[in-house]
C-alpha cells in the first residue's frame, strides 16, 4: 500500500523539520511549502492526500490559502487541517466555515494532529 | 315843568297803576279790597273788578298766612299816622288758579283825617328769582356731586392761598377731613421741594396767565409724598382774580412703575450692551434693530454699518450658514420652539468664526415682533471636541496596536518555544542513552522551562484577547458554564483529588459564555493549584444582590494575607505555589478584566489558614 502524501505549509523552517520527522515516523510521505504560493505549486505537483496549514504566514495567510484551494475544482476535495500556534476560537470557527477538515494547536508532541490526520484519512 | 304837574291826582294814580313788577293792593282794616293795580292782576290772576269789594284774605292769602294777615289788619286799625310800616317779609300767596306765588310783601298804612286807616300791600314778585336760584342750587349740587365722584383731585384756592373747596378724592388721597382743610393754606400740603414752583404757578394764574399741565408733589397728612399731575386756572370776576381751581391726578403709582421700568430698561440695556457674548435684535424681516458692543467687536463691523441692514443680505454668513439660518428663522417665526443653530460668521476682515446661535422671539401679543439672537463662539469648543475625538481615535489605535503587538509577539515567541520543546524531545529520543543521567536531567529542565514559557505566553494572549474582541452577550445557564470549566479542568481535578460542588440554584445570566467560562476555569484552577490540603474542597454558588448576581468560588486553601488583596488582581503578579503547580500570574487579572467587561466587579474574602472566597458580580438583566 502506497504511503499517504501530506503537504505541510508553514513559514518556519524548524517547525517544518519537526513536522517532517514526526510525520515520517508516523509513516507518511511528507512534502513542505513555506508560503501560500509555493503551497499551490506543491499541490499541483504532488496531489497530497492531506494538507496541514498554518494560519499566520507572510505573503498569503492560511485562511486565504484555504479559500483559494477550496475554489479550485480538482483540489477542493483535499482535506485541510489547520494547525496554528496561537489560534483562537474565532480562527477555528472561521477555518471550519471555509471548509477546513480540522483544527488543532501546535504542541510539541503533535498527538492531537496525528489523531486528526488519521481521522480525515479514514484510517 | 315838574312844578306844574299835580302829583296828587291822575299822575300819582297812573304811577301806582302801572308800576312794573310791583303789585299794590289797597284794603280796609276789615280786609275788603278797594284798590288793585295792573301788576296785581298779573301775578294773582284777578282783575280789578273781580277783586274790588272782596276780602283780600279770601282772594290771595293761604290758610297758613291768615294769622299773619289778621295781625296786619289789627296793626292797621291801631295805626296812629300814615306811612307806618308794618312787618315785611317773604310770603307765599295764592294765585286765582290756586298755584302759589312767592312774593316779598311790604305793608303800609295811610290815614286820612277823620277817615278810617287804609292799608296797602306792596308785593314784589319773587317767582322768577326763586326759579333762577333753584336752577343755580341744583346746578351747584350737580357740580359738587360730580366733583365728589371723580377720581381726580379737585381743589379751589382763594386769593389768600387758603382752600375754599376740595373734593372727596382730594380728601381721601391726602388723608385730611373737610374742616381742617378749610383752615389750611395750599402750601401746607405741598412738599417743601415744590413750594417755589407752586408759588410761581399760583402767581402766574393770579396775573391772568395760562399755566401748562404740571407735576408737583403733595404731602399727605401722614407725611407720604403724593405725586400729582394736573392743570390749574384762575377765576376772575370783574377783572379781579377770585380763586384758582386745579384738578390733579395721582400719578404716584405710575411714577413708581415708570421708575422701575426705567431701571429695568437700564438693567436690560446694560446686560445687552455689556454682555460677554455678541447679541443682536432683528425685526421679523431680519433687519438689524439692536447690536451690542461684543457683536461689533467680534464681527469687526460698526453699528452704523449694520443698523437698518438685513442680516441675510449683509454678507456676514457663509452661504451654508445663511441658508441654515434662513430656514431656522422661518421656523422660529412660524412659532416653532427651536434650541439653536450652528452658524459660521464671516468677519469684516474675511476670517470666519463658528457660533452657536440661540434665538428668542420677542412677542407682542401673539405676534413675533422681533428676534433676539445670542451668539456663542464655539470655535474653541469645536476644536477641543475634535481634539478629544482625535485623542480617542489615537488611543483606540494605540490600544489596538498594543493588542496586535502582544498578539504577534506572543505568536512569534511561542512558535520557537514549541520547537525548543520538540527538539529537546527529539534529542532525548535519538541521543538519550548517550547523554547520561545528568544530560537527561538538563534536557528535562529545558523542556519544563519551555513549557512554562508557553503557558505564560498563553496567558498574555488570553489577557490581550479579552480586550481585542468585544463581548457578545447571550443568555445562558450559569450552571453550564461551571460544567464546561470542570470539563476543561478534568485532568487537574482528577490529579489533585479535588472536590468541586455547586451549592444551590445557579441562575440564567446574560454574558459572553466563551470568555466567562474562563473566569470559572481560572478561579477553580487557582483554588486547586494553590491549595495545601490533601483534598482541595471547592464550593461554587450564587447569591442575588438586587440588580446583580453575585457568584462565588470558595476554597479550603491556605488563605491570603489581607495586604495582598489589592495586588493579587494585577497582571503578572504571581502567588507562591507548590512545586510542580505553576501559574502564569495573569489569571486573576484576566478574571477582573472579563468581569469588568460585563459590567460587574470582583472582590475577595480570606482568612489565613481557613481558605479564600472569590466573588464576582454580573448585572441582572430582565430575561
Amino acid at each position: 500500500m502506497a504511503k499517504y502524501k501530506i503537504l505541510v505549509v508553514d513559514d518556519d523552517e524548524d517547525t517544518l523539520s519537526a513536522y517532517e520527522r514526526i510525520l515520517r515516523n508516523a509513516d507518511y510521505k511528507v512534502f513542505t511549502a513555506r508560503d501560500g504560493i509555493s503551497a499551490f505549486r506543491e499541490i499541483r505537483n504532488v496531489s497530497p492526500d492531506v494538507i496541514i496549514m498554518d494560519i499566520i504566514m507572510p505573503g498569503m495567510d492560511g485562511l486565504t490559502a484555504i479559500t483559494k484551494v477550496k475554489n479550485i475544482a480538482e483540489e477542493n476535495s483535499i482535506p485541510i487541517i489547520v494547525c496554528t500556534t496561537v489560534g483562537s476560537k474565532d480562527d477555528e470557527i472561521a477555518a471550519l466555515n471555509l471548509g477546513a477538515a480540522g483544527y488543532c494547536r501546535k504542541t510539541a508532541g503533535m498527538d492531537d494532529l496525528l489523531q486528526k490526520i488519521r481521522k480525515v484519512l479514514g484510517a | 315843568m315838574a312844578e306844574k304837574i299835580d302829583f296828587r291826582g291822575d299822575v300819582c294814580h297812573s304811577l301806582m297803576q302801572y308800576l312794573p313788577g310791583i303789585a299794590i293792593q289797597g284794603y280796609r282794616t276789615d280786609g275788603i279790597v278797594f284798590y288793585w293795580n295792573k301788576e296785581s292782576e298779573r301775578i294773582y290772576g284777578y282783575t280789578a273788578e273781580e277783586a274790588i269789594g272782596k276780602d283780600l284774605g279770601e282772594l290771595i292769602i293761604p290758610v297758613g298766612v291768615l294769622p299773619e294777615f289778621r295781625k296786619v289788619l289789627e296793626l292797621g286799625k291801631k295805626a296812629g299816622s300814615s306811612g307806618e310800616l308794618m312787618p315785611a317779609g317773604d310770603y307765599t300767596l295764592r294765585h286765582k288758579d290756586g298755584h302759589l306765588v312767592p312774593v316779598y310783601s311790604i305793608h303800609t298804612v295811610i290815614k286820612v283825617a277823620g277817615g278810617e286807616p287804609l292799608l296797602f300791600c306792596i308785593d314784589v314778585d319773587l317767582s322768577e328769582r326763586q326759579k333762577a336760584e333753584r336752577v343755580l342750587t341744583e346746578s351747584e349740587e350737580k357740580y359738587r356731586d360730580l366733583c365728589d365722584n371723580i377720581e381726580d383731585l379737585f381743589q379751589s384756592v382763594g386769593i389768600d392761598g387758603s382752600f375754599t373747596y376740595v373734593n372727596k378724592a382730594w380728601l381721601e388721597t391726602l388723608g385730611y377731613d373737610k374742616e381742617e382743610v378749610l383752615r389750611l393754606s395750599f402750601l401746607d400740603v405741598i412738599h417743601p421741594d415744590c413750594h417755589v414752583h407752586c408759588m410761581e404757578i399760583f402767581n402766574r394764574l393770579m396775573s391772568g396767565k395760562e399755566v401748562e399741565k404740571f407735576e408737583t408733589t403733595f404731602l399727605a397728612k401722614d407725611g407720604r409724598s403724593i405725586i400729582l399731575e394736573g392743570r390749574a386756572n384762575c377765576c376772575f370776576r370783574e377783572g379781579k382774580p377770585v380763586s384758582t381751581r386745579a384738578i390733579f391726578r395721582d400719578i404716584t403709582e405710575r411714577k413708581k412703575m415708570e421708575t422701575s421700568l426705567r431701571e429695568r430698561e437700564e438693567e436690560y440695556r446694560l446686560l445687552f450692551e455689556d454682555a460677554a457674548d455678541p447679541i443682536i435684535v432683528v425685526d421679523a424681516d431680519g433687519n438689524f434693530e439692536k447690536i451690542n458692543k461684543e457683536f461689533e467687536k467680534e464681527t469687526g463691523y460698526k453699528r452704523s454699518e449694520m443698523t437698518g441692514r438685513n442680516i441675510f443680505t449683509f454678507g456676514m454668513f457663509t452661504a451654508d450658514s445663511r441658508a441654515k439660518l434662513l430656514f431656522f428663522f422661518k421656523q422660529l417665526l412660524a412659532g416653532e420652539e427651536l434650541e439653536m443653530v450652528e452658524v459660521e460668521v464671516v468677519r469684516k476682515d474675511g476670517t470666519k468664526i463658528l457660533y452657536e446661535l440661540r434665538a428668542m422671539p420677542v412677542r407682542k401679543g401673539d405676534r413675533i415682533m422681533s428676534v433676539q439672537a445670542l451668539f456663542r463662539d464655539i470655535t474653541d469648543r469645536k476644536m477641543t471636541q475634535e481634539k478629544l475625538e482625535e485623542y480617542a481615535t489615537r488611543l483606540q489605535r494605540t490600544n489596538k496596536d498594543l493588542d496586535d503587538f502582544s498578539y504577534v509577539i506572543s505568536h512569534d515567541l511561542k512558535a520557537p518555544l514549541v520547537n525548543i520543546e520538540r527538539f529537546a524531545d527529539f534529542l532525548q529520543e535519538d541521543c538519550g542513552a548517550k547523554l547520561g543521567d545528568k544530560g537527561n536531567h538538563y534536557l528535562e529542565r529545558l523542556r519544563m522551562n519551555a513549557q512554562r514559557m508557553q503557558r505564560l505566553i498563553g496567558s498574555i494572549l488570553e489577557f490581550s484577547r479579552v480586550d481585542r474582541n468585544g463581548i457578545l452577550l447571550e443568555e445562558v445557564a450559569s450552571s453550564e458554564l461551571v460544567d464546561e470549566a470542570e470539563l476543561r479542568l478534568e485532568f487537574l481535578i482528577a490529579r489533585s483529588n479535588a472536590q468541586v460542588t455547586v451549592k444551590g440554584d445557579m441562575p440564567k445570566i446574560s454574558c459572553d459564555p466563551e470568555i466567562l467560562v474562563g473566569v470559572f476555569t481560572n478561579l477553580i484552577s487557582n483554588a486547586i493549584k494553590y491549595n495545601d490540603k490533601k483534598v482541595p474542597v471547592i464550593e461554587i454558588g450564587c447569591g442575588d444582590t438586587g440588580s446583580f448576581y453575585e457568584f462565588y468560588v470558595k476554597d479550603n486553601g491556605p488563605g491570603i494575607e489581607k495586604k495582598r488583596f489589592e495586588e493579587i488582581f494585577k497582571a503578572f503578579h504571581k502567588m507562591s505555589y507548590k512545586e510542580g503547580q505553576e501559574g502564569s500570574g495573569v489569571g486573576l487579572a484576566i478574571v477582573k478584566k472579563i468581569i469588568e467587561k460585563h459590567g460587574g466587579t470582583v472582590r475577595m474574602e480570606s482568612v489565613q489558614g481557613q481558605g479564600t472566597t472569590f466573588y464576582f458580580t454580573i448585572p441582572r438583566k430582565e430575561l
